[in-house]
């Protein structure tokens, strides 16, 4: 997974609990995307604990209320905050009858405040209409930090009624942001045929390709190849792998490259972007910082001539660590057929390459 | 071991130990920043939930009042 990317979603999630602009939080850039989530959730429950035992009080006379009543009092007396605190201390079905009887509005206003961890039952059992009307709500006030604290606690038909009432490009910010993204690929299959172009086209529009490449970072292969095939087909690969080089994504690009078909590799070997000195120099050393030779060689033989010129040329001025891990690699996937072709280009990476081949093959 | 007052001050707003990374990749002033930053946060909503507290109080009847807020606040 791409640090970079968790990181920066770690710190908008994190702002939006503190109550700060994102930007204010720029020197936590530096800080593991782990320790970030952790601190993340040491606030929360700092925010969330402190009140409990006079919400409790207020819970349990909450719970002799009939629905109609408890509905009445929330909207009209509690307010949001207060419901929102009290929701996680009332028996879940108490709760999920008293939300009957709210509006969505009222309800989008809850989950705002809301901390789901401490009312997964109840949000469970909300049916998925509701749902998806409250989600109809939410997206409309841009509330996808919110949203994406939820993913993981709804239900398949619950998930699918709040994606039908989300837009492509609001989608797109509530996967960068969502709780538990072991869920998202299952999250996509339950999109409609055709909803992922819309996606890729969103993030064309809205300068969403960071949060692309987040989403296409946490897909299985079968889906990460499905999608940079519905990239591909839409005219959008340039658009991709321009963001990829100028936000040093590579790491998430390249190993989609394997799980592509033949025909939108020679797409990707075709863009512009590989006919760029420093773009290829990028390429290569996020290859190598991540080593993703494996994934990255078999693109080679699909370049111009010239870009392949391009890249010996860049290699011949290796680490002579690189250029030992790339032999090794290329042993190991038996990708002698891309690596011989390539270093007889460049006659200083030849005089380089071949005594580490020769040492290898001893 | 040098104290480092930015973990210090974050660690007592956190009520726990901050995680061992973060004190380890940000200086103490960031650190004493994020502290400030929960702080505030903190306060806010207290005050938040003291005045919604309050609101709820002004539909509850006159004469249950004080007894009510006895409860809650």
């Amino acid at each position: 997974m791409s640090t970079t990317l968790e990181t920066r979603a770690e710190i908008i999630k994190l702002a939006r609990l503190l109550g700060t602009p994102a930007d204010q939080l720029g020197y936590l850039e530096r800080a593991a995307p782990e320790d970030l989530r952790a601190l993340r959730e040491l606030a929360t429950d700092k925010l969330f604990e402190g009140d409990r035992d006079r919400l409790h009080k207020l819970a349990l006379a909450s719970r002799v209320l009939p629905a109609t009543l408890g509905a009445t009092i929330a909207r009209w007396a509690l307010g949001a905050l207060l419901s929102a605190r009290v929701t996680g201390l009332l028996s879940p079905s108490k709760a999920v009858d008293i939300a009957a009887h709210l509006p969505a509005s009222f309800l989008a206003d809850i989950a705002v405040e809301l901390d789901p961890r401490r009312a997964r039952e109840v949000i469970e059992r909300i049916p998925a209409w509701q749902v998806g009307e409250v989600a109809a709500e939410l997206a409309r006030r841009n509330e996808h930090v919110a949203m994406g604290r939820f993913v993981g606690y709804l239900g398949d038909e619950a998930l699918s009624a709040s994606m039908e009432q989300i837009d492509d490009a609001g989608l797109l910010r509530i996967a960068f942001v969502m709780e538990g993204k072991d869920r998202l690929d299952h999250v996509v299959s339950l999109l409609p045929e055709g909803r992922l172009a819309g996606v890729m086209h969103a993030a064309d529009r809205g300068g969403l390709w960071p949060e692309a490449l987040d989403l296409l970072d946490h897909l299985s292969d079968e889906l990460q190849g499905d999608l940079a095939e519905i990239a591909a087909a839409q005219g959008l690969l340039e658009s991709l792998t321009e963001t990829a080089y100028a936000e040093d994504l590579w790491d998430v690009v390249l190993p989609v490259i394997p799980l592509m078909n033949e025909a939108t590799r020679l797409t990707l070997a075709r863009l512009r972007i590989v006919e760029d000195r420093d773009a290829l120099a990028a390429i290569l050393a996020g290859a190598g910082k991540h080593d993703l030779w494996a994934a990255l060689l078999p693109l080679v033989p699909h370049l111009p001539a010239g870009s392949r010129d391009m890249v010996a040329s860049i290699a011949a001025g290796f680490d002579q660590g690189v250029l030992e891990r790339i032999v090794d690699v290329v042993a190991e996937h038996d990708m002698w057929s891309i690596l011989l072709p390539l270093i007889a280009l460049n006659p200083t990476l030849q005089g380089r390459i071949d005594p580490v081949i020769a040492a290898r093959r001893r | 071991m040098e104290l480092n007052l930015g973990a210090t001050a974050l660690e007592a707003e956190l009520g726990a130990e901050p995680p061992s990374g973060l004190v380890e990749v940000l200086a103490p002033d960031q650190l004493q920043t994020l502290a400030d930053s929960l702080g505030t946060a903190k306060r806010r909503q207290s005050q938040a939930l003291d005045r919604a507290i309050k609101d709820a109080l002004g539909h509850v009847p006159f004469v249950f009042r004080g007894a009510v807020e006895l409860i809650l606040l």
